[in-house]
Formats: structure tokens, sequence, C-alpha cells
């Protein structure tokens, strides 16, 4: 029996390639999950479903704007209605705009607060909903490194992901008695699209923070599936309101 | 039997009871070779005998490991005899008499410490010279919540498990590049032979339990998914990790 057999899961921001949410995607739909692809550009989304459908049963797409309250609804209503249940949820979008303090504006600001910390607050709330009609589920909100640590150009980031990190640790707290675990994954610097941006706008500063990491090297996105695979599984029972790191020890140091 | 430790030698100290006894099942489940490693030699033959009735493959040695001199030779022959140490988990370890600081003892102090830090120490120094060697290893060291948060009348055991997360981290940068991961898990209360010897009153009982949000202790196998995650190649990004296993009880 596969780790994820059978369990209904929803990853939202799954539509880079090389993104942090499709590799999930792809590690949960061959570990038996059945998975919907959520993000809010529809095209790229549909292709992501495909390309995993190849080599994997019940996999679907849905287009969703996390920032949308009605979207949410709507989406829990989609999956209770193919499945009546959903057993996890990787709240994964995110986006980064990388600028010093001086430089940012308050419509960045809100663009990053809204996607990275309303999008993880409404999905937590209403996957919750519909998870505690079975009184089991896992959700798994990816924060950052920059939860722990400030890093240059990652204010409004930071905010947003450190934000996310204590948010889920209320909810871990507030939702164990409806056996629902709430947990945040850590990524420090993985091989992504985002990643790719933050080192043009940083520039020596990428260099400097690179270099601090002990295993001298980037993640790959799977390192973060792997440990998301972990925490959506039985595997992970007891573990709720933990955040876990995969950033070849730079928080550590 | 899986496959997933395949071929890989792996010591657990403290493997003949509680969660070593957990974790040693475990990873020999998962292929591993396991040697279990305990002061308690009955103990650790048991957990072997059975793991090997199970068909799985393990061998007991007895070792304390507060005595660095023993940790050595016992390690050494192991890796002789095996020929390498690829996974430790570092899981012995002993409780404090439940007493405010004021009314701790020398003799309390001198043993936690000598078990709880002195023995992760040795034990870890000795694996480590044994994974420079080899140029690769995992490392999980049995931490507690109490290497996060304190427990009145526990100052001595909080005080040791602070000391593991400290080496733990320490340890993980060092050897970040020479291919030996050193990560630490941070259980909660866990049904062992130890919490019951520690914890005899049923209101204190009461009071841990309601300390994790999920209301229950853990096992010892939800101790050892956490641990056989961390050894695996799944987590070849991670080192310098504090896992809390706890039912909730750090996130408040």
């Amino acid at each position: 029996m596969k780790r994820l057999q059978n369990k209904v899961a929803l990853i939202t921001g799954c539509a880079s390639p090389n993104g942090i949410g499709f590799g999930i995607a792809r590690l949960f739909a061959a570990e038996g999950a059945r998975v919907f692809l959520a993000d809010i550009d529809a095209d790229s989304i549909a292709l992501r479903a495909e390309e995993i459908s190849r080599e994997a049963q019940d996999i679907h797409s849905l287009s969703l704007d996390v920032t949308s309250e009605p979207a949410w609804l709507e989406a829990m209503n989609t999956i209770e209605a193919r499945f009546g249940r959903l057993d996890i949820l990787v709240n994964n979008a995110g986006i980064l705009i990388p600028q010093y303090l001086q430089e940012s504006t308050l419509e960045d600001w809100s663009a990053q607060l809204d996607v990275n910390l309303l999008g993880t607050f409404l999905g937590t709330k209403h996957g919750a909903n519909l998870m505690r009609r079975h009184g089991t589920g896992s959700i798994i909100n990816i924060s950052s490194v920059a939860g722990l640590i400030g890093v240059p150009t990652n204010s409004a980031y930071s905010a947003t992901k450190g934000g996310i990190r204590l948010f889920s640790k209320c909810a871990a707290i507030e939702l164990a008695p409806a056996g629902i675990r709430v947990n945040t994954i850590h990524p420090g610097f993985i091989t992504t699209d985002i990643q790719i941006a933050a080192q043009k706008s940083m520039g020596d500063d990428y260099q400097r923070m690179l270099e601090k990491v002990p295993m001298k090297r980037s993640g790959v996105v799977d390192d973060v599936a792997y440990s998301a695979a972990y925490l959506a599984s039985d595997e992970s029972n007891y573990v709720t309101g933990s955040e876990l790191v995969i950033d070849g020890g730079l928080t550590a140091s | 039997m899986k496959s997933r430790f395949k071929s890989k030698v792996a010591i657990v100290t403290g493997g003949g009871s509680g969660i070593g006894q957990g974790c040693a099942e475990a990873l020999a489940q998962q292929g591993a070779t396991v040697v279990v490693v305990d002061a308690n030699i009955d103990n650790a033959e048991k957990v072997a005998h059975s793991i090997s009735e199970q068909g799985g493959s393990a061998c007991a040695v007895q070792c304390d490991i507060s005595n660095a001199e023993a940790v050595n030779q016992a390690f050494h022959n192991i890796a002789n005899e095996h020929g390498s140490i690829d996974l430790a988990v570092n899981s012995a370890g002993i409780a404090c008499p439940n007493l405010f600081t004021a009314d701790t003892q020398e003799s309390d102090f001198d043993r936690v410490i000598a078990v709880n830090l002195k023995g992760i120490w040795a034990c870890m120094r000795a694996e480590l010279q044994q994974m420079l060697k080899q140029g690769s290893g995992s490392i999980v060291n049995i931490a507690s919540t109490m290497s996060l948060r304190v427990h009145p009348g526990n100052s001595l055991y909080v005080a040791s498990k602070f000391g593991v997360a400290g080496l733990t981290r320490t340890a993980a940068v060092e050897y970040a590049e020479s291919g030996i991961r050193v990560n630490a898990i941070c259980p909660g209360s866990v049904h062992t032979a130890m919490f019951s010897g520690a914890v005899t009153d049923s209101k204190e009982f009461s009071v841990l339990k309601s300390l994790h949000p999920m209301n229950r202790l853990g096992t010892p196998e939800e101790i050892a998914n956490a641990v056989l995650w961390l050894s695996s190649d799944e987590a070849s990004f991670v080192t310098g990790a504090l896992l809390a296993v706890d039912g909730g009880w750090t996130a408040q």
C-alpha cells in the first residue's frame, strides 16, 4: 500500500513546472493520492494536471484565486461533490517581490500579504471545515526560512512567512480536538523560479546568504516534497503545530 | 520486510526499551542491520532476539554511554564487525526526580547530565569519527520538548535536553559539508517504561496529558516514524533540524 493511498489532496500554487507545489503534487500522486492541483493560472494548471495524469489516476486541476473567499467556498464544494472529503491541504501558493524596504511600495506589500498570508488563512479555515466532517486531516502550510530569520529584500515576504508560522501553530492547537493536524515547512534555498527571481534582485546579498548554508548548496524541489509527504501521511499522526526546516543547515547556524 | 535501509548498519542507543526499542524495530523492518545498544544487556538482547524472530537483522551490545572510553571501545568494535555505521539514533536517556531546583541533589545533577548530555556527546563523537572515515552518515538524537520548553520540577532534565539541542545544531553545521547530517526529534510525553516510572501520580499524568493539544501521549512508533524519515535519503537537505513530534505541545 502506498503512503497516501486514496487520500484526497488539494495543493495550491501548482502552475510553475519548476515549483514546489508541482513537485509536491507529483510525489503525492506517485504515493497514491487523488490530487487537485490548484492555481490562479488556469491554463498552466490544466497542463500540469495533464502531465501527472499520464502516470496517475484521479488527477484534477482547479482554478483558484487563493485571496478570494467565494473561490475557496466553491473549491471546497467541488471537492466535496467529487469525493465527499478532503484529507490533505497544502497551502503553497505564494509570491515574492524582492525589494529593499526604502524602495518597496504599499501595492507590493499588500500583494504579498494577500496571496501568502490571507490565502493561507482562507485555505486553512475552509479546508478545516471540510476535513472536520470526517474527524481527520493534515494541513501543511508552506512558510520559509524567511519566516524564521531576517533576509535582505524580503521584509514583506518575511512578514507573511513569519505570520504563516504562528498562524499555523494557533490553528494546530484549535484543530487538534477535531483530529486535524496543521504544520509548517520552511524551505531554505531551493532551486525554483522564485529563487531565480530573488537571485537576480539580491545580487551580492544572495551569494552571501548562499555561502551561509552549511551544506554549501541549494536544495531541490523533491527535498521539500518528501517532507510534505511525511506530514501528509499517517506516519506523522502525533505531529501538529510543528515546523520542518529544509535548509541544508542554514537556520541551525 | 521493506528495503528503505537495505545494507545500512544502524546503531540505536537505549534500544532495549521505549523510544529506542521502537526505533530499532522500525529500522529493522525497513531492512537495516540494527545494533541495539543498551546499559541493560538483557533488554537489548530481548529486542534483538525479537527482531531476528521477525526476519530482521539485529544484535545486542552492552554499553554504559556515560563512560566515554566504553563508548569508544564498543563503537569501534561495532564498526569493525559490521564495516560501517551508516545511521545512528541516540535515544538512551534517563528521567530526573520531580523536584524544584532548590531541592535538587548534586548526585542527581551528575547522573542526569552524565547520561543525557555527556552520553549523547560521547556517542556522537564516536559516530562522527567513524562517519568521517566513510564520508557519509546520519545521526538522529532523541531530544525532547524539554529542549524547547520547560516544565517545573524538571530543571536537570531540561538542562540536559537543551544541551542536546546545542550539540545537535553545532555538529550539524560542522559536518554539513562532510556528508553527515545531524538532526534531533523533540518528542512530547510518550508511553514508555521511563515515563511510567517518572510519572506515577495520576494527577501529574492528567496535567502532562493536557499539555498536549491532542490530549494524549505519543507512542514509540510515532517517534520512530519521524526517525525513519530523518534517517532516509528523503531528508538529504535536512540538517540541524529539531523536529517536534509532540501532539502540539510546543506550538503553544
